[in-house]
């Protein structure tokens, strides 16, 4: 293993995942996974087969009462609901002042 | 002891051991601190992702981007 | 500001009573310091023995109206002139008034050019119509005609008295406060007269002669009433010229008076009987300055009162001063005059208008005056625009001229003698392009719309100094190696809101492996996690190797492949435990195609070791160890499709590129290899994943091919080895065939599967059969009885649901097993071949 220059700089790991996939947390509760097909120093990322995922909190439906035909009222309380939402794309670029975090995504 | 308060020297001391990271949007991360650079990107091994104190996600390799990085404190 | 010779002195302001104006209070304390252009010429223009300065103050009387009642000030016009305001710049009436009072005079005259040219030749000057100096009169008082002159004439007073109104000139507030009430007798009839000069002129001056008409005493009318038209004008101007000339200074009232008697077109009903009879009494005129006065003042006080002779104040008298408004009507006449002797440069021209100046104009020689004459005109020229800018105008290019001065460099901020410069001294080419352009920009002031000059240079130095530090930085970066990485276009970017300046430098030990092996000291347990980077790193590495070596074989150039078989570390000897190199570079799909392109570089033994490497290692390869089924005993034994998907680029890369390998391998290599992965103790481990199984199928068969093969000739002792290996490997499977068959392909687990998914299997096991011998086969067949019968069923089913091609694709794969005992299977039952 000797004379194996260890990655010293953060952005060496991004690059040691070119062509590897990976996660990227981006601001604004989303998530990528895809293929690393590029990159840059202000952390742009181009993505290949990547899902999208959103996460929303629906909170629309709180508290509802739904009185049934006998007479009983029944109680529903869903309180922030995690929705999630998925995309897919065969390419797409990110661009660098939304991630937060890039990691690699072992299989 | 002095080194201590030097920024660059602190954080070169600390590659490689155990870190918390934590981001302006009250995110933290702990795990091993790989490397850093002067933009405060920073790279942790074995990372676990705290939310409010809530264990959330871990990543075996993690990227962070410095502008998000509020501080590092060895753990 | 009195260069025009004032007398600056002037009585003490220290009477409370008098409401005085004064002149620099109008200024809002921007003239606090004037500053003059062109002083240094005041004295070639005005004479040296002016005494100038900026004292002057405008509400101070003329000393030598001091003493003086206005009988006696009449017959001293010097003093009457001098306080004769120009009534044009403050009130409308009051101009038409104080002109033809002063129109034609016999005072001494300064003569223009024409004039002494016409006198020289004898005949009339005809006076041009744009000259100036023909519309005034002796003593520089502006030359109205009376109303019924040439209208064209009239239309030139017009213009110059109208037009010549300076447009910033301040008028006194309220209108001549507090004037002495003698100068307002009766004349409230002229409240009706519109006040404004500009909106009425004609209108005004017709109401001022109508006026003076009837000012004046009816004697005189008759007396000089003679001159009516244009002509007559002449003749007066002429005769006038004629008698300055004879040095015989006649009050200019007298001119005035001759000029005043004209019809009145618009009707006063009421005429200050006090001035007109002061003057008539006093043999030398009531002064002129009254007059003009009596307009405003008539607007300014409604009381008709009139006053008895006696009362008339002496000029700069004490009892002038009791009036609290006389000091304050003294500052409107040297305002006015000031303004109006601006507007004429007979005036200032004549010695005796010159306050201290006592010098007679007889004394003037010739070539004097003509020097005069010059002058005036030069004076004429100079004050022509007097009174057009504010005080605050005066002040700001004052402030601007002096700025220039105190600049060390006066050019500095010229912006044509920079660009000229620059032009004139060429330096190179396109720099200079680029320097003009900047220079121009900075002189021009452009980024601050062009106003601050002062800011501009300021900008100036500061862009120098951030131009001089990007520089720096930019060195420092180089040097440091922090500059910031080249951005997606290219640019090499040093800081920026985008991308943030570094804003710290953290060591690093030089070392790469130091640090190495302080992590992997530090924490043991985390080898495979570090060894992740170092993997991806020497991934890295073998392509940049791999892109120099293809580009010398596209050059047809000898290539070393030292570096690259070094860079692959197919040489390293690693622990059981520990992850190979070069095995490890094959678990990533970079990895694996990196292979398949370095691989044919490679020398035989290179190769030879690869595969060495690979087969002794072979449990450790990625597509083997995450290919097991065994890994997903949880889910049903599915392989994760990301690793289906790593497994077909495995196929696709170094599994073809071995298949070709091995295929023209010799027997001795291949049986190498095979005694290799069984050294390994991980046969059947390696035989749960579809690469595992498919690599041992590829060197058995090619193992039975060499032997087959009818030139073969292979010695004893490698028909023995590979004997034994078989044995060996055989043993390894005996009871435990079936596990070769993921549940998810087991025709007995599972029906789910498509046909060629297990091929390979079948595959396997005919190599297997084919390499072994009869007892082999028994127990072969034996173990995987279930898996034939399953497969004949699920061919079968498939046939009866009609998808006969998938039907016989199953047959078809089983018989390849099959067929090699001399078998044959059907849906439904196994013959002999």
């Amino acid at each position: 293993m000797s004379g194996i220059a260890a990655p010293n700089e953060p952005l060496d790991m991004i690059r040691l995942s070119l062509d590897e996939k990976v996660y990227v947390k981006l601001r604004g509760a989303r998530e990528m996974v895809g293929k690393l097909h590029g990159y840059d120093s202000h952390c742009n990322v181009v993505l290949g087969d990547a899902v999208e995922t959103i996460y929303e909190v629906d909170d629309t439906t709180l508290e509802t009462k739904v009185s049934t035909l006998c007479g009983c009222s029944k109680k529903q309380t869903r309180t922030n609901k995690l929705q999630t939402t998925t995309k897919k794309s065969d390419m797409l670029f990110i661009r660098g002042d939304s991630v937060i975090l890039i990691s690699t995504v072992s299989e | 002891m002095s080194e201590k308060f030097d920024p660059s020297a602190f954080l070169s001391k600390i590659i490689g051991q155990p870190v918390i990271v934590k981001l302006s949007s009250g995110l933290e991360f702990h795990g091993d601190l790989q490397s850093i650079d002067g933009f405060m990107n920073v790279v942790l091994e074995d990372t676990k992702e705290y939310n409010k104190g809530k264990l959330t996600k871990t990543y075996a390799d993690a990227f962070i981007r410095g502008n998000n990085v509020m501080y590092i404190s060895q753990a | 500001m009195s260069f025009f010779g004032f007398d600056t002195s002037g009585p003490p302001k220290a009477d409370k009573d008098l409401q005085t104006l004064d002149f620099e209070d109008t200024y809002e304390g921007l003239g606090e310091h004037p500053e003059e252009e062109e002083d240094a010429f005041n004295d070639e223009t005005f004479g040296a023995d002016i005494k100038t300065g900026r004292d002057f103050d405008f509400g101070t009387a003329q000393p030598q109206a001091q003493h003086l009642s206005y009988a006696q000030a009449a017959q001293k016009p010097i003093v009457e002139d001098v306080l004769k305001p120009m009534a044009s710049l403050w009130s409308d009436q009051t101009v038409p008034e104080q002109q033809p009072q002063r129109a034609p005079t016999s005072g001494p005259k300064v003569l223009s050019l024409e004039e002494i040219e016409a006198q020289l030749m004898g005949r009339p000057v005809q006076p041009p119509q744009m000259m100036q100096p023909q519309m005034y009169g002796q003593n520089g008082y502006p030359f109205i005609m009376p109303p019924n002159v040439n209208p064209q004439q009239f239309q030139q007073f017009q213009q110059q008295f109208g037009g010549q109104l300076p447009p910033g000139f301040m008028f006194p507030p309220q209108g001549y406060p507090g004037q002495p009430p003698m100068f307002m007798p009766g004349m409230p009839n002229q409240q009706g007269i519109p006040p404004q000069l500009q909106q009425q002129h004609l209108h005004q001056f017709q109401q001022a002669q109508a006026q003076q008409a009837q000012q004046v005493p009816a004697q005189f009318q008759v007396q000089h009433g003679q001159p009516q038209g244009p002509p007559q004008v002449q003749q007066v101007q002429q005769q006038q010229q004629q008698q300055q000339q004879q040095a015989q200074p006649v009050h200019p009232q007298a001119q005035a008076q001759a000029q005043a008697p004209i019809p009145a077109p618009a009707p006063q009903p009421q005429a200050p009987a006090q001035p007109a009879e002061t003057q008539a009494q006093a043999p030398a005129q009531t002064p002129a300055p009254s007059q003009p006065q009596s307009a405003p003042r008539a607007q300014a006080s409604s009381n008709g009162q009139k006053l008895p002779l006696d009362e008339f104040p002496v000029l700069g008298s004490a009892s002038v001063r009791e009036h609290p408004t006389q000091p304050a009507q003294q500052q409107s006449y040297q305002q006015r005059q000031y303004s109006q002797h601006s507007q004429n440069p007979q005036y200032l021209q004549n010695p005796q208008n010159r306050g201290r100046i006592q010098r007679p104009r007889q004394d003037l020689t010739p070539e004097e005056r003509e020097k005069l004459i010059i002058r005036s005109n030069k004076v004429a020229r100079i004050t022509r625009s007097s009174g057009f800018m504010t005080p605050r105008d005066k002040d700001f290019v004052t402030r601007f001229q002096l700025s220039q001065i105190v600049s060390q460099d006066p050019f500095n901020e010229d912006f044509y003698h920079q660009i000229f410069k620059i032009l004139r001294n060429p330096g190179g080419g396109a720099e200079d392009m680029s320097y003009i352009a900047q220079k121009y920009l900075d002189q021009s002031g452009h980024r601050l719309g062009g106003k601050n000059r002062r800011a501009d240079v300021a900008l100036q130095r500061m862009q120098q100094q951030i131009s001089k530090a990007v520089t720096v930085a930019k060195e420092r970066g180089e040097r440091t190696g922090t500059l910031a990485r080249e951005g997606a276009l290219g640019k090499v970017s040093i800081g920026s809101i985008r991308q943030p300046r570094k804003q710290l430098v953290v060591k690093r030990s030089e070392n790469a492996t130091e640090d190495e092996l302080k992590q992997l000291n530090r924490n043991p347990a985390k080898i495979s996690k570090f060894t992740r980077q170092a993997q991806l790193n020497i991934i890295e590495k073998v392509y940049s190797i791999l892109l120099g070596l293809e580009t010398l074989e596209r050059e047809a150039k000898p290539i070393s492949t030292e570096e690259l078989f070094e860079a692959l570390h197919v040489l390293d000897v690693v622990s059981d435990e520990e992850e190979h190199p070069f095995i490890s570079l094959l678990g990533y799909e970079k990895g694996m195609r990196l292979f398949s392109r370095c691989f044919h570089l490679l020398t035989p033994d290179q190769k030879n070791a690869c595969l060495l490497c690979l087969f002794g290692n072979l449990q450790k390869l990625n597509v083997v160890l995450r290919g097991s089924y065994k890994n997903y005993e949880t889910s049903n034994f599915v392989i994760p499709e990301a690793v289906e998907k790593k497994i077909n680029v495995f196929q696709m890369t170094v599994m073809k590129t071995l298949v070709l390998y091995i295929s023209e391998a010799s027997f001795e290599q291949v049986l190498r290899f095979i005694i290799e992965l069984e050294s390994s103790n991980s046969v059947l481990f390696v035989c749960t994943s579809k690469i595992g199984l498919s690599l041992i199928t590829v060197l058995i068969s090619r193992l039975e091919l060499i032997k087959q093969e009818s030139n073969a000739n292979l010695s004893e002792a490698e028909l023995e080895a590979w004997s034994l290996t078989y044995d060996k490997l055989f043993a390894n499977l005996e009871e435990r065939l079936v596990l070769i068959y993921p549940p998810t392909l087991s025709s007995s687990k599972s029906a789910s599967f498509k046909p060629d998914d297990d091929s390979y299997i079948w595959q396997f096991l005919a190599s297997v059969a084919l390499a072994g011998k009869l007892q082999h086969q028994r127990v072969i067949v034996d173990e995987v009885r279930d898996e034939i019968f399953g497969i004949m069923g699920k061919a079968r089913v498939l046939s009866e649901e009609g998808n006969s091609l998938d039907s016989a694709k199953f047959i078809g794969n089983l018989n390849l097993f099959l067929n090699v005992m001399g078998l044959k299977a059907s849906e439904t039952d196994i013959s002999e071949l």
